[in-house]
């Protein structure tokens, strides 16, 4: 493999960020589900997400070689420094839409997992071969929830189908290549994402079927999502883990502090206060996405979106329960089931 | 037209050639879904290699009403319990 190191680490970075963006948002629903079993599914989906973003920033951090983790990508980039799909930063809406959502992804995943299961990179080929049992799991109860809700009630029908028309257009950014792309498929790093048309096509066209759901017509597509140059305006107003809406708050003595905020690690960051779902931590600018400008220096700044992950996988391998917080976030053996 | 999911008991088998032991119960749509409930809620940590799920309604319990009948006569039978027999020693573990 002689992938061109930069186009790889752009490659990482689009794969950590959609599983980022994604598990932020699904997290967004912990302790809001309308079930308590579709909470804990939920949940469970947003972790596997993010310990799958752990690996894949992981590496693109090792590839990029400036000394940073998994966390700094995470946690210290600015919000058009994110290179995830768009359709992962669409707001959940009901739950119908939050699952048409993640079914449109993780049929999306399941057929792009299998393809880089045979990866060039062996470290790639790693990182797929643990998350494509995650998605091969998540793609099946997506799915099933797709078509429950679809061939449910009328109500129901008509929310997804609504859920349906909505997200659509955001569904072709998927499948949109460019040269980064192409530098992957040469090296046989990765699928050219265009290849993966017919496969999810035939799989999302039998689920949606099944769901009594009509595709819409049209082949508009939104993008810019993966290349940086754009993401919704919803995306930079409710605030994923971006520092790009960060804004200076006093340190508790009062006084700013001298030196960087302390690390968020994406397995022990708390869930601040007030992150219901939709809702802009505070410190973030409303508006559009702010005008590309020179990075400032993180110092004195908050990282509003870090509070917000719903971090880590307390079930995850390699993630013993080595931290004195975890008491108190687990205090029995078992927090319902 | 009935609005709440059906009640399901689960059953986890821990580890092989353990039994399935009952673990609690959840509410799912159909037994599909409520076997991937279960995983969901009762086996994210790695607790389990095997689930079952049984529809609650499908279970058919005694009656706590009944326990004098169902119950006592066997607690004056301290011979039912194998414990008057000498195991001679090369017989080993039973």
């Amino acid at each position: 493999m002689a992938a061109d190191k930069d186009k790889l680490l752009q490659f990482l970075l689009r794969q950590g960020d959609n599983t980022l963006i994604l598990g932020h948002r699904v997290s967004e629903w912990c302790g809001h589900a309308p079930v308590l079993e579709e909470d804990i599914a939920l949940a469970n989906t947003a972790l596997d997400l993010i310990g799958q973003t752990q690996m894949w920033l992981g590496y693109a951090a090792e590839v990029q070689g400036e000394g940073k983790t998994a966390d700094d990508l995470a946690f210290l980039r600015d919000a058009w420094d994110f290179r995830n799909l768009l359709l992962v930063e669409m707001p959940n809406g009901d739950f119908g839409q939050t699952l048409m959502r993640q079914f449109l992804f993780d049929a999306f995943q399941s057929v792009l997992m299998g393809r880089v299961l045979k990866s060039a990179d062996e470290t790639v080929r790693g990182i797929a071969g643990k998350a494509s049992k995650e998605v091969a799991y998540h793609v099946e109860r997506s799915a099933d929830t797709v078509v429950g809700l679809g061939d449910g009630t009328e109500e129901s029908h008509n929310r997804m189908q609504a859920a349906l028309d909505y997200l659509w257009p955001y569904a072709g950014e998927m499948f949109q290549s460019d040269e980064i792309d192409a530098a992957m498929a040469e090296a046989g790093i990765a699928p050219d994402p265009a290849s993966l048309r017919d496969d999810w096509d035939a799989l999302v066209g039998k689920v949606l079927a099944d769901a009594t759901l009509t595709i819409p017509e049209g082949t508009f597509a939104h993008k810019g999502g993966r290349t940086g140059k754009m993401h919704t305006e919803i995306w930079a107003t409710s605030c994923p883990p971006c520092s790009g809406c960060s804004a200076p708050i006093p340190a508790a003595n009062g006084n700013t502090p001298a030196s960087r905020p302390p690390r968020r690690d994406l397995l022990r960051a708390r869930r601040g206060p007030g992150s219901g779902p939709g809702r802009a931590p505070p410190g973030c600018r409303p508006g559009t996405q702010p005008e590309r400008k020179p990075h400032e220096p993180s110092d004195g700044k908050a990282k509003c979106g870090a509070d917000l992950v719903l971090a880590g996988n307390p079930a995850g391998p390699g993630n013993p329960g080595d931290h004195p917080d975890r008491a108190r976030h687990y205090p029995g053996r078992r927090l319902a089931g | 037209m009935k609005n709440e999911w059906p009640l399901w008991e689960i059953f986890i088998r821990g580890q092989h050639g353990m039994s399935h032991r009952h673990v609690g119960s959840l509410h799912a749509p159909d037994a599909e879904m409520a076997i991937k409930n279960a995983r969901d809620v009762y086996t994210r940590r790695n607790e389990g290699v095997s689930i079952w799920v049984v529809e609650a309604n499908n279970i058919t319990a005694s009656s706590p009403s009944d326990k004098g009948p169902l119950y006592e006569p066997s607690e004056s039978k301290v011979y039912r319990h194998p414990t008057f027999f000498d195991i001679p020693e090369e017989v080993g573990h039973m």
